[in-house]
Order: C-alpha cells, then structure tokens, then sequence
C-alpha cells in the first residue's frame, strides 16, 4: 500500500469510510483491523517501546473514530489516520522530554561533504547481502537515536512507503522539505550505524573514483 | 562527467523514483560510470531494507487478537467530539489538502487590495519632466504570472518600484 487514491486498497477504504460516517461500526472495525499493525509498525519505531506504541495504536484509531464525522476525503484515509498517529507519538516525546527538532534546511553544504566520504566496505558494496545480520542488530539503535522529525521521515519513507507528496501531508511540510529532510535523515543514519559498528570512515582513501 | 557532490544528494531520490525525467538521466548515467555512486546507492538501498525488515519482524510478532475490540469497546462509550474541536479538524485536513491554493489565493487579494490602495490614493504632486514620457508607470501595474513551479504576481508600483510575490510551491 503505497496510498495512490486510485489503487483498489483506498476505493475500499473510501467505501469504509462513508459506511462508518453513517454509524457503521462494523465498517469502522475492518478499517482498524487493515490499518492496526501498520500503524503500531509506525508507533514502534517512533518510541521503540511496545507497550506504549500499543497505547497509542489504539489513541490512534479512538481519535480516528472521534474525528470521522469531520474527515471529508482530500486526502485519503491512511494519509490521515498516520498523521493522528504521527501527532500522537511526538506530543509522547514531548511529554517525556525527548523531542528534538532540528533546523534541517541549515548545513546543507557540509552535510553534502560529509555523504561525499567514501562508503564503507561493510556498508556497502556487493557483499551487503552479508551486512546485514549485524546491520539488522543495530538499526533500531540508530533509528531511536535520531531526531524525531528524521525518525519520522525515515519511517514513513522506508517502511511505509509513502510518495515524497503523502510524505508532506502527514507531516505537514512543503515537498522541497521533505526532499532535504529525507537526505539528512539518511545520511544522520548512515553515520550512526557506522558509530554502531564501530568504524571509522576509511583515512585518505584512493579517490580515484571521485569526479 | 557530472561531479559526485552533484549526484549524491539525488541517489535518495532516485532510489524513491521521486526524479524528473531528465534528472534520472544524468543521475543514472552517472552512477553507471561511477562506482562509489553505485556503492552509496546500494547502501541506501540496504540501509532502507533493513529497517524495513527489523520493524516489520518486530511487529509480525505482536499478536492483534483482541486490539480492535478494545478499541471498539472504547469508541462505543465515545462521546462526539464537540463542534469547535471538530471545526480544528476539519480545517486541518482542509489545508493540509489545498494549502498551496489558499496561499495562492490569500497573496493574490493581497496584491490586488495593494493595488486598489495605490490606485485609489490622492494625486502625487507633479511629476519631473522624464517621468512624464513614462505613461504606464503613472499608475500600478499588476500581473499574474506564471513562474514554473510557482505561481505568484508582479505588482509594479507608480515610483516604478516592482513588488514581486510568489505563491508556495504548485501541490
């Protein structure tokens, strides 16, 4: 489900959506029952902890429900209901002091340098098929340490799948953002695992393959 | 051929297939020819499918039974929400929806009241002798214009001061 309104999955929802205006319960419960692991997948990455992504999972559709009447389609449903449970998540981080936002349209010129240093072989490369069990082990490290606006991002983008313009709209930023955004919150990753796994960028390295 | 600082800021993008024709061109003629362009894409690539997978296994784990009769067992005893509180609401989705119209709109009757002010001002006291040849400069000028990705206007004031305004980017 990447969110296109043409796509079988929002004609149905739209069909669900409209029956559960009319105060179809059951309509309201197969939406839940479609979106529930979807949303607690994004409740997860975002505060890590199960427990309280289970919580706001379920604040998520109470509020989803509590707002249906008010839901007039411009934008489709899931589109919507992530932007609740994207809300929910960071008032979360806010309540528990955690929240760190970030100019990300500042540095964009040093943080080109920085995604300019040499990928490192155990990154990258053909073998990156083998990375991955140690890289696996420590993406969530990485993640939960990052900022919450590019936890956000990283999320919606690589788990989720959602186009550059949906993007927007969940986080209710303009598209050019969310272009920069995603680039820093790639390259912030990238620099974590490499801390994680302890490894240095490779030292005056051949850069023959620079241009 | 194109340099790499150029290139790696677009490889996110590429990798999205959220490029411009033309761009994913030059962008995919590069990394054909580069290979440290080829092995940063492959590690966004990989770097996106392990965090997919971890969250995904995590939450495969997680049994669902029972999740959405709590949640209807909660929204059943839900009170509506109150008008006000629905009206935020609404609004929200409504601007998240067209917010590029609205602004387009707003900016637009703002430069067409600053011209109806200027328009309607008293008579400015006469006028050197050069400023006289210019006729169209006596009064404000505006126009819509199209600039790309953006729409906007350009208001031309009487002492040939222009006022650009450009609208957000088109949704």
């Amino acid at each position: 489900m990447t969110g296109g309104d043409k796509t079988p999955d929002a004609v149905d929802d739209r069909r669900l959506v409209r029956a559960a205006q009319r105060g179809d319960q059951s309509a309201f419960r197969q939406l839940v029952e479609r979106y529930q692991r979807r949303v607690y997948q994004l409740a997860l990455g975002m505060m890590k902890d199960s427990d309280e992504a289970m919580d706001i999972s379920q604040e998520t559709f109470v509020r989803v429900h509590r707002y249906l009447p008010s839901f007039k389609g411009d934008s489709s449903f899931f589109t919507w209901t992530y932007r609740i449970a994207m809300n929910l998540c960071l008032d979360a981080q806010r309540r528990r002091g955690r929240g760190e936002r970030i100019d990300v349209s500042e540095g964009d010129e040093a943080e080109i340098e920085a995604a300019m240093d040499p990928p490192s072989a155990a990154l990258a490369g053909p073998q990156s098929a083998a990375l991955n069990a140690e890289l696996k082990d420590k993406i969530e490290d990485a993640l939960a340490a990052l900022s919450e606006n590019h936890r956000a991002i990283l999320l919606l983008r690589e788990v989720d799948g959602l186009s550059y313009e949906e993007l927007a709209k969940v986080l209710g930023i303009r598209k050019g953002t969310v272009m920069s955004r995603l680039f820093h919150a790639r390259l912030k990753m990238q620099r974590k695992l490499r801390e994680y796994l302890r490894e240095d960028a490779p030292k005056g390295e051949d850069d023959e393959g620079e241009r | 051929m194109t340099p790499c600082q150029d290139v790696v800021p677009l490889l996110g993008p590429l990798l999205d297939d959220a490029l411009a024709e033309d761009d994913r061109e030059w962008v995919e003629d590069h990394v054909r020819c580069c290979g440290k362009c080829l092995d940063r894409k492959a590690l966004l690539a990989a770097q996106a499918a392990a965090l997919r997978e971890a969250l995904e296994a995590r939450a495969a784990r997680v049994d669902f039974a029972g999740f959405a009769d709590r949640v209807m067992a909660r929204v059943e005893r839900q009170a509506p929400a109150p008008l006000p509180e629905r009206m935020r609401v609404w609004t929200s989705e409504t601007w998240g929806a067209h917010h590029g119209l609205f602004a387009a709109a707003g900016g637009l009757a703002a430069a067409a009241a600053l011209a109806m002010a200027v328009f309607l001002a008293p008579p400015r006291a006469p006028v050197a002798a050069d400023e006289t040849l210019l006729a169209d400069a006596s009064q404000p000028q505006l126009e819509v214009v199209d600039f790309g990705s953006h729409d906007g206007a350009v208001l031309q004031l009487p002492d040939r001061t222009p006022v650009i305004w450009l609208a957000e980017d088109r949704p």
